[in-house]
């Protein structure tokens, strides 16, 4: 329902549901899951932007024999073009994270203050922007951005707004949501009773207040948009190759998974597994830390 | 000092306010008139400068919604509010806003009266930088003083304190230092104290008296609590229903009470001496809905002297003895 004001982020979400999961898994100890999260982001950030220092080849260049087994000067094999898997690995890490962080900034800019403006609005304005957001959100996510995809063609400012065409429902509904029950709150009747302008509520009396849930959602939505770009590539309407992206060498290698060459699938699905559980363990346990309300009730 | 001029500040004329009910739109279709919940029906008061009126009834007599509705935060169904004769029911928004900085309000709950994600130094003094009084030094030095005299101390402290690490005594003295920065004329206390421990609370209605005296404030206090109606006030408004159905000086009517409700309500202020018998009253019933409202005396479904006349003519507020009372057991006309 439109109206559930609980902060429920989205179950659309895998990201969250593979967090929660965790969670449940680790019990008290989240402060753990946390910091594991946060070690994996920072390792892949770290990756990526260091990747010209750390890749032993060019990600784009045969660096030996096609579809050599993972053995010492290439540690994860070669590609069937002779491309370094390894480099690549490291290199990938590039597009998943900048395309991931442009498209969740573009469904965050549009979805933040629209949710804030609509939810502080409420009425007939509410209702229709509402109706629109969630027919968007009814959608599968994947199969939006697919459509989206397509229609733009390739390039990474296309994948990324059509990843954040699916994500801005999120955002939109999870701060309208908790705009509209904090908009009756006391404070907010206060701020209006010392002359505040609608604006000023909105900015420095409401704002605040729903920012914390927006860095959760956030967070889990690069872990999503993750997934997204690399189903994208996966299927051929991401970046154009030879640019390094776990996605596209998913697929290749897929081709030469029946002839055994298992390295070729096998390590850019651990990066791409690894990435989207750091994010969603962070996320997971932030939500704990700055939510203080799910454990208990002030 | 304060009553010699006896200038009045605020004055309220048949102010009302009724509250459209929701209904399903099938029904909405079918019925002519939509039912209304009324919350204020026709009241009028004076409130004079320096004086402390205070306003008390029953949960649901529509005592906070007058106090909302006499500084707009609430629109006024109709009615006039005359504050210093300037007609507030019919200032624009942007006016109306501009004109926020003479009346202020204090909320019941000081827990949920402050926004948890600002400093209370700036919560204190974002008014003076919504209607741009001094400079940012000037506003510090202001909200400094001012935590001193609300007694927030050391100040300098506090000033960058969040609402979280005060106690709900200490939140209550931020809300007043809120409401009386901007320097107000009137002052809505809304069951300002119901919510502090009975300690805290004498402590706070004495901080209220002191501001008031220091500032030259009027108040509005309303309140279900008659022990701190009479600590504090000058003259005792008593609502029932969304009417006012007496209005008397404190000592006055907790000498003699003069209206049925009031009696009754008089009757539920519990008196320390387990010796002393009084005739209590006790009204029959609960408070009828503010939808479908008694006819003629709407207290006359509770009232222990109810007579024929009661049910058929509504009591005008008229004069008895100096005072103002709706009964017709003191209608002589």
């Amino acid at each position: 329902m439109a109206n559930t004001t609980n902060t429920n982020y989205g179950n659309q979400m895998l990201s969250s549901r593979i967090g929660r999961g965790f969670r449940q898994l680790m019990g008290d100890s989240s402060g753990v899951m946390t910091f594991i999260g946060l070690i994996l982001l920072s390792l892949f950030v770290l990756m990526a932007i260091f990747a010209p220092y750390i890749s032993p080849y060019s990600p784009v260049e045969p660096s030996g024999a096609p579809l050599l087994s993972p053995q010492w000067g290439h540690i994860m094999g070669t590609t069937n073009l002779g491309y370094d898997v390894f480099s690549r690995f490291i290199w990938g890490s590039r597009m998943a994270l900048l395309i991931a962080v442009i498209a969740t900034s573009i469904a965050a800019f549009i979805g933040i203050p629209t949710g804030l403006l609509v939810g502080y609005a409420g009425g007939v304005t509410d209702r229709i922007v509402t109706m629109i957001m969630d027919s968007v959100y009814t959608f599968p996510g994947l199969i939006l951005a697919i459509a989206i995809a397509a229609m733009l063609g390739p390039g990474v400012l296309n994948i990324s707004l059509s990843i954040a065409v699916v994500y801005i429902p999120t955002y939109y509904r999870v701060i309208r949501s908790q705009v509209s029950t904090i908009k009756s709150e006391l404070y907010v009747e206060g701020a209006r009773s010392i002359g505040a302008k609608n604006m000023t509520i909105i900015g420095k009396y409401i704002l605040p207040n729903v920012l914390p849930s927006t860095i959760v959602v956030l967070s889990m939505n690069i872990a999503d948009a993750v997934m997204t770009e690399a189903g994208l590539s996966f299927l051929g309407l991401g970046i154009p190759p030879p640019v390094p992206d776990w996605g596209y060498d998913l697929a290749k290698g897929q081709q030469f998974l029946l002839q055994n060459d298992w390295w070729m699938v096998v390590f850019p699905g651990i990066a791409i597994i690894l990435l989207v559980l750091g994010f969603s363990m962070f996320a997971e346990g932030m939500d704990e830390y700055l939510n203080p309300n799910i454990g208990e009730k002030r | 000092m304060q009553v010699s001029t006896k200038q009045v500040l605020l004055s309220v004329e048949n102010l009302k306010k009724y509250f459209p009910l929701k209904i399903p739109w099938t029904q909405a279709l079918l019925k002519r008139e939509r039912p209304t919940v009324k919350a204020i029906d026709d009241i009028s008061f004076n409130i004079k400068k320096g004086e402390t009126l205070g306003l008390v009834g029953e949960s649901g007599s529509g005592k906070t919604t007058t106090g909302r509705v006499i500084i707009r935060l609430i629109e006024p169904t109709s009615g006039r509010i005359l504050f210093d004769k300037k007609d507030i029911s019919k200032l624009s928004k942007e006016n109306l806003r501009r004109a926020r900085k003479d009346f202020q309000m204090i909320f019941q709950d000081p827990m949920a009266s402050l926004n948890p994600y600002m400093r209370i130094g700036k919560t204190v003094s974002h008014p003076l930088e919504i209607h741009k009084i001094g400079t940012p030094a000037e506003r510090k030095e202001k909200v400094l003083s001012l935590f001193e005299k609300v007694n927030l101390i050391p100040a300098k402290e506090f000033f960058n304190r969040f609402p979280r690490q005060l106690s709900g005594g200490q939140r209550q003295r931020v809300v007043i230092a809120r409401a009386v920065v901007t320097n107000p004329k009137f002052i809505v206390a809304d069951e300002a104290t119901a919510m502090l421990d009975v300690s805290v609370r004498s402590q706070i209605l004495k901080l209220m008296i002191d501001i008031k005296e220091d500032l030259g404030l009027t108040y509005l206090f309303i309140t279900h609590d008659l022990a701190s109606a009479k600590y504090i006030c000058d003259r005792i408004a008593v609502m029932y229903l969304g009417k006012i159905v007496e209005i008397a000086k404190t000592s006055d009517l907790f000498k003699e009470p003069l209206h049925p409700y009031t009696r009754i309500l008089m009757g539920a202020v519990p008196i320390p001496d387990p010796k002393l018998k009084r005739s209590k009253i006790i009204p029959k019933g609960e408070i009828p809905s503010p939808i479908n409202v008694p006819s003629g005396c709407r207290f006359h479904t509770r009232c222990p002297y109810a007579t024929k006349i009661c049910s058929e003519e509504e009591p005008e507020l008229v004069e008895h003895q100096g005072r103002l009372v709706a009964c017709h057991l003191f209608d002589k006309k």
